[in-house]
Order: C-alpha cells, then structure tokens, then sequence
C-alpha cells in the first residue's frame, strides 16, 4: 500500500515531501484537500489529522505525521539505503551540518523568501491585495540573506559540499516561487555567483522538475 | 574532547544546548557573548557564524556547528546512550519528536518570543514594552497552549512517557514565559504538570546554575 499524503501537489511543504519521495523513488499517493473550501479548517480534520489546521499530513498505516521537514526526515530513515541517493548521509558531521542548513533555511531564508512568496504569489491566490512596501523590504532582506548564502556556498556546488542533500530540498519550494515572482535576478546576480551556481544545481534535479511537472 | 560553546546565559538557544550538554555529561568551555553589547555581530564571531548569531559549538579538531537544533541533533548522536535519549531509535517515535520540534518552531516560537522580548528582554535593556504587541503574541499564543495541553494529556512528556528533543526545544521559552506570564502554563493543567516534571529533572537545575554562573550580560 502507498503512503498517502494529505495536501495539495502544488503547495510548497506538500512539494518538498514530495521532492524527497521522488528522488528515494518511493510512490506517494497524494490526497489533494479542498483549500478553496478551508477543508484544513474543518472541526473532523483538526480532530483526527492536524491539531492546527494545516497541511500537510502523512499517513502511513495507522502511523500518522504532520510539519514537512519531520515527514522528510521520516521518508529518508525509511527508505534511503545503500542502492539510493544518500539524503542524509550517515557521516555525524556532515549529518549535523544537514541539520544546520535546515534551521538556517527555517530562520533566515524563511524570514524573508517564505514571506516573499506570500506577499508576492500566495495573497494573490487567496485575492488579497500585495502590501508593494513590504515586497520591497522583502526584495532587500533576501539580498543580504542571499549574500550569506554566497559566503557559506564558496567552493561547493551543493549545501554539503558536492553531493545534493535534504538541505538544498528545503530550500527548493519557497526557492522556485520566489525565482518565478521576481527574485531571479537576485537569485542570479553577479555578485553572488555561488547562489547562482547552487540554485541552478538543485532546480535542475530531475526530481524536483518532476515535482513541479503537474 | 573539550568543546567551545560560544553563547550567553540568558539565552534561550544557549539553554538548549547546555542542557543537551548536560545531559550527556560533555565538559565544555563557555565563551561569552554579549548580544545585549552586539558583541555577536564582531569579526571574530561573524568569522563563526556567518549571519552573526550565537550559540555555536566548536570542537578541538575545528569542526564547528551553529543553531541550537542542530548543535543539540549533534550532541545527541555524539552519545545517543548517554543521559536522556533526546530522539528515540525508533524511527516512528523519533518523527514524532521531529513533528512536535518543528510544529514549536512554526506554531510556538514566534509568539512564545514576541512575549519573552516585549515582557523579558526589553525591560532589562532599558527599552519600553510595547503593550498592543504584547498583548497581540498572548492572543495567538493561546490556541497553541491548548493544542499543547491536550497533547499532553496521559502521558509525562510531548512523546511518550520519556524527555525528548521535543521537550527540550519548548523548555527554556516556557521557563520565561513563567516568569513573566505564569498564567499561561498554569491555568493549563497537562501543560502545568509537564512544566513541573522538566523543571525538577536534575540538568534542568544545572542549567539554571550554569546561567547563574555565567558573566552577567545587563
């Protein structure tokens, strides 16, 4: 039986577990949950799935999971073995430095291109109006995060170095709207060539083309 | 093996990883850094972390390490047997921790921080609160509290009966938010008696002698 997740393909968290099951080439079957009629907010759905009312959930058996990052990380203990791409390699350091690229992207990165694409793509879909001041604060903040990001990425093709880890998948689904809404020259600029080089490594991944395919 | 952490009493974050450290009983230096003073934001610290932040772990061999998850993460699988086990073997348990740790940083942090710096922060450094905003975080707050007593509702911590990472990643904002707004955990009474339970634990009180005996910052 396939492990369902309760989301939508096209929401960024229900992305980045999607962009893990692909690359451990795991089926995923993906429950798509009516948004448009706040199904996430229904009394039977915060009961029995997310105490929260967000998206999106695991359920594998009668084991179920909810927030993105632990559900990743659940996919990778289960199915990464010797024969599949290392996610998180087994190496403590290198591990531990995985770790400390997801907070980074929890905390800095999401600060501001997590709000950017808020601001930007998400208002729209929900037909509120994008505060313009805000995306120009947003556009800022990204530009000195960025510039962070192209000091940690000297010398590497990938967060970890040369091999494409769960660090750089975090990244990808706030990463991708943000290129598309008005970062990529950002994202691309001269002055930050390692950004430029990472982000055109990790979108490029066969697996989160697949992703964003449908 | 000495290691370096570099961070500050009071700090939350810095907590964390005392208490990690604590539990797994690994000697350490302390290295001060006074935020209050901007002394995160100096070459030196900025050389450590790059977005000039504490805390960070350095080992003697140099490999170095920042955010408080992850220098914990580390330190737990340094000595997984040692102390409590911050996140369980079993993969399903240990997603669990994972959901709950992630679920504070997303649904917990945010507000629980606003609260600390407005009720906590601000009136050590000399700064005004900002009532509105104060009052905005408890608001949201709330509705998290209750998520969080009926987690904890027939069992002694977020997973299971033993203390986790997902206990050890609420603990040192809850100590706080005690302090200054104790009603919040007491009128919760799953939420009150979990409060209790990792107050009383024994590297909880020597985080509180570490902080006690760290280079006052105000």
């Amino acid at each position: 039986m396939a492990i369902k997740v309760i989301g939508s393909a096209r929401a960024t968290c229900t992305q980045r577990i999607i962009a893990v099951a692909k690359a451990l080439n795991v089926d995923l079957e993906i429950e798509t949950l009516d948004m448009a009629n706040r199904a996430h907010k229904s009394p039977e759905y915060i009961k029995n799935y997310q105490p929260f009312g967000r998206i999106p959930v695991l359920v594998d058996g009668d084991f179920q999971l909810f927030e993105s990052r632990a559900i990743c990380r659940y996919l990778v203990h289960k199915y990464q073995n010797k024969d599949t791409i290392q996610l998180i390699p087994e190496d403590l350091q290198q591990s531990s430095l995985i770790e400390q690229y997801i907070s980074v992207e929890m905390s800095e990165w999401g600060t501001c291109i997590d709000k950017y694409v808020y601001e930007t793509v998400f208002k729209k879909m929900f037909g509120l109006t994008p505060d313009e001041e805000k995306i120009a604060e947003l556009r800022k903040a990204a530009e000195q995060v960025l510039d962070v990001y192209n000091q940690m990425l000297e010398g590497k093709d990938y967060l970890l170095g040369d091999k494409y880890t769960l660090a750089d998948i975090c990244h990808l689904p706030y990463g991708q709207h943000a290129y598309n809404a008005g970062l990529a020259d950002v994202f691309d600029a001269p002055s930050r060539p390692n950004v430029a080089r990472w982000w055109k490594n990790i979108s490029s991944q066969p697996s989160w083309q697949a992703t964003i395919a449908n | 093996m000495v290691f370096k952490l570099y961070g500050m009493g009071v700090s939350t974050c810095t907590q964390k990883v005392v208490m990690a450290l604590k539990e797994k009983s690994i000697p350490f230096d302390f290295i001060n850094i006074n935020v209050l003073k901007g002394e995160q934001k100096s070459p030196e610290n900025l050389a450590r972390h790059p977005f000039g932040k504490i805390p960070i772990l350095e080992d003697e061999d140099g490999f170095r390490i920042f955010e408080s998850l992850a220098i914990v993460r580390y330190i737990e699988n340094l000595e997984p047997n040692k102390g409590a086990r911050l996140i369980p073997a079993d993969i399903k348990t240990a997603a669990l921790v994972e959901q709950w740790v992630s679920s504070s940083v997303y649904n917990f942090y945010p507000s629980a921080q606003g609260i600390i710096t407005e009720r906590a922060i601000k009136p050590v450094a000399g700064r005004p609160t900002d009532e509105a905003a104060a009052v905005e975080h408890r608001k949201k707050l709330v509705p998290v509290l209750d998520v969080y007593d009926k987690q904890l509702a027939g069992h002694d911590f977020f997973v299971g009966n033993d203390f986790t990472l997902a206990d050890l990643s609420h603990l040192p904002y809850f100590n706080v938010i005690n302090r200054v707004e104790g009603d919040l955990i007491k009128e919760r009474p799953n939420l009150a008696a979990w409060f209790e339970r990792c107050t009383a634990k024994s590297t909880w009180l020597e985080v509180m002698g570490f902080v006690q005996g760290a280079p006052k910052c105000h």
